[in-house]
């Protein structure tokens, strides 16, 4: 068997909080964003990692491309290793990975002509063989803009373009893996449609690796072949997308999927998050959670492998036929 | 997909332009701009728009009032007011752009260093700073002036001194702001340096608080230039300065009072100015008042 593409073991994030006179109040000097986390890729794999806001899924993201302060652990891409936040081969990790923001129109310079910003990976790495403007205008044009694209700036261009503008940046340095964060937000559904087709067409073609990391189960389960759900900085299940969809086993995985979407929107998790330097007792989710018992409270449950390459930490886990499919509102058009 | 293939009708050149368009919009910016472009002249070519030399000392015209030859009259010694001013605003202009040009330079530096470097960096910059602004300015200046004695240098250090920290202030709080911009994140996870970082993304995002800091700044330069000069402590006789062609006509207040007159409109007239165009300025930089889509 190889070794996966990325592989993220042990990892801890933690965040200086407050300033000194907040902490002589007694307030905690760092806020652990995650815990102790573990997520591998394969080449050519698309991971989706799902939880609601403040679950550290973008801190993860953060953290695999060097963004985030990391206290323990260590990333992985291909032969590279790092375990700390300011390690000189983060260079060499970014030369392979690709990061695209939540914000994509934030993302971009203000003050950059968008052929600038497409090629900037390629000047930043001494990449750019040929002219600068030929080489925007080739990775524009593989996203579908047209070449006068590169002399527009961000605010004369939509949302949807923007994001495109953001996949065409992240490819630029032909990467083995994409983190890609919230790349559907802010668009409606049919170019959120478009998008996901567009990913899916660049990683059939070019066979990149990606890191989608979303709050839309619908998006997730339209592109991913693995998804981790993530509950207060940890991974409460993982396993394939279809396994997720037909047979989620954690309870909190079964209620996001009964909410359709992780925002809560719908009410159907009752409660709100705990806060992150309060962190319950034994099992995180027990203070929302509906099966919740005595031994819930006293002790934590491990990840356990509970089906092949299924895993989940709950310890009435078992994986449970959801009792409706859910319709999938990016194929069934039917309701639009 | 056909929609986003399809370019937008955005006339991107008259966006290029578009600060500009707006500044000429604002008719209080317009004729600011106008008048500083005028001073800008005036000071560009000096020799050859002054009718006389400006250091000519003719007695037999001594305090004449404005006339044909002379058209703002003459001084105490006889010479030419219009061409003395003229030359005045070159120094003037000159001091105003050396003093703000150093203090920029020295606060933008700084201010770079405190936002980009560490937290100890950041405190003993601001510290340092802050020791500057407490300090009086014109105390500043007479305690320069007493030890390397009164000259352009001497006076161009101390406005480059005093008016740093502003420049400091500015360019420490982008930049602080700018750390967490989605842009410069992106450009980090690519790999970008602490160099390239503030050269190619946090300069060009920092040239409009800048330049409207800038504006703002040159009416107070050149209150300082005049105010030490009319002290004795800035431009020295012969050399012409509105300040202290200010306090001549100030001795002489009684007999020719045009000579006062005419010192001090420039000092006025220009000073208002810049502080429009600087106003303008700012509301010209700003997306948000309008002219953008």
């Amino acid at each position: 068997m190889t070794r996966p593409l990325l592989e993220i073991t042990d990892l801890e994030v933690r965040y200086p909080s407050a300033g000194y006179i907040a902490r002589l109040r007694g307030a905690p000097a760092h806020v652990t964003v995650l815990p102790d986390i573990s997520l591998a890729i394969d080449t050519g794999q698309t991971v989706g990692l799902i939880g609601e806001s403040g679950s550290g899924k973008t801190t993860l993201g953060r953290a695999a491309m060097g963004l985030a302060p990391i206290t323990a652990g260590s990333v992985r891409v291909d032969d590279i290793t790092v375990t700390s936040q300011d390690a000189p081969e983060w260079r060499q990790i970014r030369l392979r990975t690709a990061m695209m923001f939540q914000d994509a129109v934030a993302s971009l310079d203000p003050r950059m002509t968008l052929g600038t910003s497409v090629t900037e990976p390629l000047a930043i790495q001494g990449a750019m063989n040929g002219r600068r403007r030929d080489r925007a205008v080739e990775l524009l044009d593989l996203v579908g803009l047209t070449p006068d694209f590169a002399d527009r700036y961000p605010h004369q261009i939509s949302g949807g373009q923007a994001r495109r503008v953001t996949v065409a940046r992240a490819l630029a340095l032909e990467p083995s893996l994409v983190i890609a964060d919230e790349p559907t937000a802010g668009l409606d559904l049919s170019v959120q449609g478009e998008l996901l087709n567009l990913l899916n067409d660049l990683q059939a073609r070019l066979g990149v690796s990606f890191l989608l990391i979303t709050h839309n189960l619908a998006v997730a389960r339209h592109v991913t072949d693995r998804i981790a759900i993530m509950y207060l900085g940890r991974i409460v299940e993982e396993a394939t997308s279809e396994q997720i969809f037909r047979a989620p086993a954690h309870p909190y995985t079964r209620a996001l999927i009964g909410a359709k979407d992780a925002t809560g929107g719908e009410g159907l998790i009752a409660g709100d998050v705990p806060s992150l330097t309060d962190r319950p007792t034994g099992c995180e989710f027990r203070t929302r959670c509906p099966l919740a018992t005595d031994l819930c409270a006293q002790k934590a449950p491990a990840l356990e492998t509970i089906g092949a390459g299924h895993v989940a930490s709950c310890h009435y886990a078992r994986p449970q036929e959801m009792p409706v499919a859910t319709p999938d509102p990016l194929t069934d058009r039917s309701e639009i | 997909m056909a929609d986003s293939t399809v370019s937008p009708p955005v006339a991107v050149r008259a966006e290029r332009f578009g600060v500009l368009r707006r500044l000429f919009g604002a008719p209080l910016g317009a004729i600011a701009a106008i008048v500083v472009m005028a001073f800008a002249l005036a000071a560009i070519a000096a020799p050859w728009l002054a009718p006389y030399d400006p250091n000519a000392i003719a007695p037999v015209n001594r305090m004449q009032g404005p006339s044909g030859a002379h058209w703002l009259g003459t001084d105490q010694l006889g010479r030419d007011l219009l061409s003395r001013i003229i030359h005045g605003t070159r120094t003037a202009l000159y001091v105003a752009f050396a003093g703000t040009g150093g203090a920029l330079a020295v606060g933008m530096a700084m201010g770079m260093a405190a936002g980009l470097g560490g937290k100890v960096l950041d405190s003993v910059l601001v510290l340092f700073n802050d020791s500057i602004k407490a300090l009086p300015l014109v105390l500043f200046a007479l305690a320069l002036v007493t030890i390397y004695g009164a000259s352009m240098v001497t006076l161009i250090s101390v406005i480059a001194v005093s008016m740093a920290p502003g420049y400091f202030r500015v360019v420490r709080n982008q930049v602080m702001v700018l750390n967490n911009a989605d842009f410069i994140v992106a450009a980090q996870s690519m790999g970008a340096s602490r160099l390239r970082l503030a050269v190619t993304h946090m300069l060009p995002n920092l040239i409009g608080p800048i330049l409207v800091l800038i504006a703002m700044d040159i009416p107070a330069v050149i209150g300082i230039e005049s105010g030490l000069s009319f002290l004795g402590q800035g431009i020295q006789p012969p050399q012409s300065s509105w300040g202290n062609m200010l306090a001549e006509g100030y001795t002489y207040v009684r007999q020719a009072p045009h000579i006062a007159v005419a010192a001090g409109l420039p000092i006025v007239v220009s000073t208002i100015a810049f502080t429009f165009l600087g106003e303008a300025l700012r509301d010209a930089l700003d997306p948000r008042s309008g002219g953008r889509s």
